[in-house]
């Protein structure tokens, strides 16, 4: 049974599909991440699982119960703010005690349970804090530690990294992780980074103009997205537009440039079907890319730009009739300079065709 | 950057402009002599014994008055702010408009009007306003609650609207939340728009002329009827206790509050 159910939801504001029919479900102690850009539905997606927006249509399940029409105070969720939404009037273990009170949970076990949820976060030393004597960062551990404390069906973060710098943003992510692995706690979670969804979740849903275009694993997102959309959203992929030329004996699928004398093997059988003549895109990650190779698998071109990295150089390579390509060169190896004429290829396992139609919205 | 001692000049002229009226009030106070003079003549604490009872009635009833007119202001004005803030129905823009425009009307066009309704309301109900404190107190909300209003209103921009919504999620009702979570941020907002209230009904003339007379003469007012004839110490005896008394409540407030509290926001 799942913890939670998005049973065919859609949100209207007005004329305005903010979420059109989405499902999705959340596994007991799984990790769930809704990524897309600034718009794409998944805070809406996010407070209807609240119950701060109800739904146009559809139903939500927490914990089998049907929830969709109960007000978001007895839903028992535990829910992290971006802005932390810490109450300033309260110190830090009266923020983490306000759901035990409301609940009238008795004053030795409150304490108890504040001590323990101080202790979880690393904030023992400041429980008589007020919100405004914290970093952001420590507010919102103080936050997560108020959201857990009630025990909740599950925890619901929105963005919760967006407003802090680089390095407490990666500091909090892995604290957000160990609190939610030692909890066993049922997560959605909302943001817009890439880099956040994937280091952090068991699965990854992708959303776009409301609704998800894809919803797997992180590897498998990575490894296999299923549109361009989604290849571009999780890291930068090469796509060339190609045309399907034929069936190789080994059961990969031969494919040809539609601008230039390109042509390229692609491994393994495609997870959608394509015709020969079909157009498509043939998509390959940079760092899968390397320069040099076997003609037969090689995209010819100029480097135009190299971009330094710190450990590796980007390469940007156009080809004669304008069609780009780009690679991830190690920082030790040789890097050719720019305006020289290269030859990069790849391994054909290492490639996936794309249709040229995005998923219909 | 400009001339920092220029600065605390002008700062020094304004205040002395500001204390100079009350100096010379209570200087006066204590000047022997049948007019009031300033410099004071010779010293005599004379004029404190020579104030009427009636000033000590009026200073009770402009008390009451004021206390009574803050308390309503804030039983109209917080929730009337906060409709106007968060609610969604048609004309809310003009609506907050009215609310507040008693603010930009004389406040003698008020006291006018104000009469004129108590003998309306006479002539119909046989209700009479004019002459009672309630009718006092009812003009001054004229003012009050929109001082209120302004000061919740202003409260309220910087309140973050998911802190009720983090009260909800921890399984707090909207009853529980408003008294654990929105009352206690607004409430410097609130006492703010109170003080304002306070002092503003403390101090009118106008409303409290029409409205008032009688058993409901405001301070005010009474000094006023009383230096129209007669320029005396007992007058000047009775400002400096005002004045006294005021000081004191406001040194009480900041304590209470923080001088936050008279700026209307949090610096
Ligand atoms: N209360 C609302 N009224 C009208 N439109 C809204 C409201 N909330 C969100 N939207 C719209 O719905 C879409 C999705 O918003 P949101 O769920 O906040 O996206 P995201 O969190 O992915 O950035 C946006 O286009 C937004 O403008
Ligand atoms: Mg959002």
């Amino acid at each position: 049974m799942s913890d939670v159910v998005f049973d065919r939801v859609e949100k209207m504001f007005g004329d305005f599909p903010a979420v059109r029919q989405t499902s999705f479900d959340v596994a007991p102690g799984e990790f769930v991440t809704l990524l897309g850009p600034s718009g794409s539905g998944k805070t809406t997606c996010l407070r209807m699982v609240a119950g701060f927006v109800a739904p146009t249509a559809g139903r939500i399940l927490l914990g089998g119960r049907d929830v969709t029409r109960m007000p978001a105070n007895r839903r028992n969720i535990g829910m992290v703010f971006q802005s932390y939404a810490l109450f300033p009037h309260y110190t830090v273990a009266e923020n983490i005690a306000f759901g035990l009170k409301v609940r009238r949970v008795g004053r030795a076990e409150r304490e108890a349970r504040v001590a323990e949820a101080l202790r979880l976060v690393r904030l023992e030393a400041f429980a008589a804090r007020y919100p405004a004597q914290l970093s952001g960062g420590q507010r919102q551990r103080v936050a997560l530690a108020r959201a857990v404390v009630i025990r909740p069906d599950v925890l619901l973060l929105d963005e919760p990294l967006a407003a802090l710098d680089l390095k407490l943003r990666e500091e909090l992510q892995v604290e957000i992780k160990r609190v939610q692995s030692e909890l066993n706690m049922t997560t959605l979670f909302v943001t817009h980074d890439q880099g956040e969804a994937l280091s952090m979740s068991d699965r990854i849903a992708v959303m776009q103009a409301g609704g998800i275009v894809q919803m797997a694993a992180p590897h498998a997102l990575y490894e296999r997205p299923n549109c361009r959309f989604v290849a571009n959203f999780l890291g930068r992929t090469n796509l060339i537009e190609v045309e399907v030329a034929g069936r190789l004996a080994d059961g990969a699928t031969a494919v040809r440039a539609v601008r230039g004398e390109g042509g390229w093997a692609v491994a393994g059988a495609p997870d959608q079907v394509f015709a020969i003549g079909e157009r498509c895109f043939l998509a390959t990650r940079p760092e899968h890319v390397r320069l040099g190779g076997s003609p037969e698998q090689a995209f010819e071109g100029v480097v135009r730009n190299l971009i330094y990295q710190g450990s590796l150089w980007q390469v940007e390579i156009e080809g004669r009739h304008g069609e780009a390509l780009s690679a991830l060169v190690g920082a030790g190896d040789a890097v050719p300079t720019r305006g020289a004429a290269v030859r990069a290829s790849w391994d054909p396992a290492r490639s996936f065709l794309l249709k040229a139609e995005e998923p219909a919205m | 950057m400009i001339n920092r001692s220029l600065l605390v000049l002008v700062l020094l002229a304004a205040i002395g402009f500001l204390l100079a009226p009350i100096i010379v009030v209570v200087a006066a106070s204590f000047s022997g002599g049948a007019v009031m003079s300033f410099p004071p003549k010779d010293f005599t604490t004379h004029w404190y014994s020579e104030i009427p009872q009636s000033f000590y009635d009026a200073i009770w009833v402009s008390f009451v008055v004021a206390a009574g007119c803050a308390a309503m202001s804030v039983l109209v004005g917080v929730p009337a702010a906060l409709a106007l803030r968060r609610g969604r129905f048609p004309g809310r823009g003009l609506l907050s408009a009215v609310c507040l425009s008693p603010l930009m009307v004389p406040a003698l066009v008020t006291g006018v009007a104000l009469f004129q309704c108590s003998l309306v309301l006479w002539d119909l109900t046989g209700i009479g306003l004019g002459g009672t404190l309630a009718g006092v107190m009812l003009g001054h909300l004229t003012f009050g609650v929109p001082f209120v209003i302004r000061a919740v209103i202003a409260g309220h921009a910087q309140f973050d609207l998911s802190l009720e919504e983090a009260a909800g999620s921890l399984g707090a009702s909207a009853l529980r939340t408003f008294a654990l979570v929105t009352l206690p941020i607004l409430r410097p907002s609130i006492v703010s728009g109170a003080v304002l209230a306070f002092a503003m009904s403390f101090d009118d003339v106008p409303i409290a002329l029409f409205m008032g007379g009688g058993s409901a003469t405001t301070l005010p007012v009474q000094i006023f009827t009383t230096v129209q004839f007669d320029l005396s110490g007992d007058v000047m005896a009775v400002a400096s206790v005002v004045i006294v008394l005021s000081l004191l409540v406001i040194v009480a407030l900041s304590r209470i509050a923080g001088t936050d509290l008279f700026f209307g926001s949090k610096q």
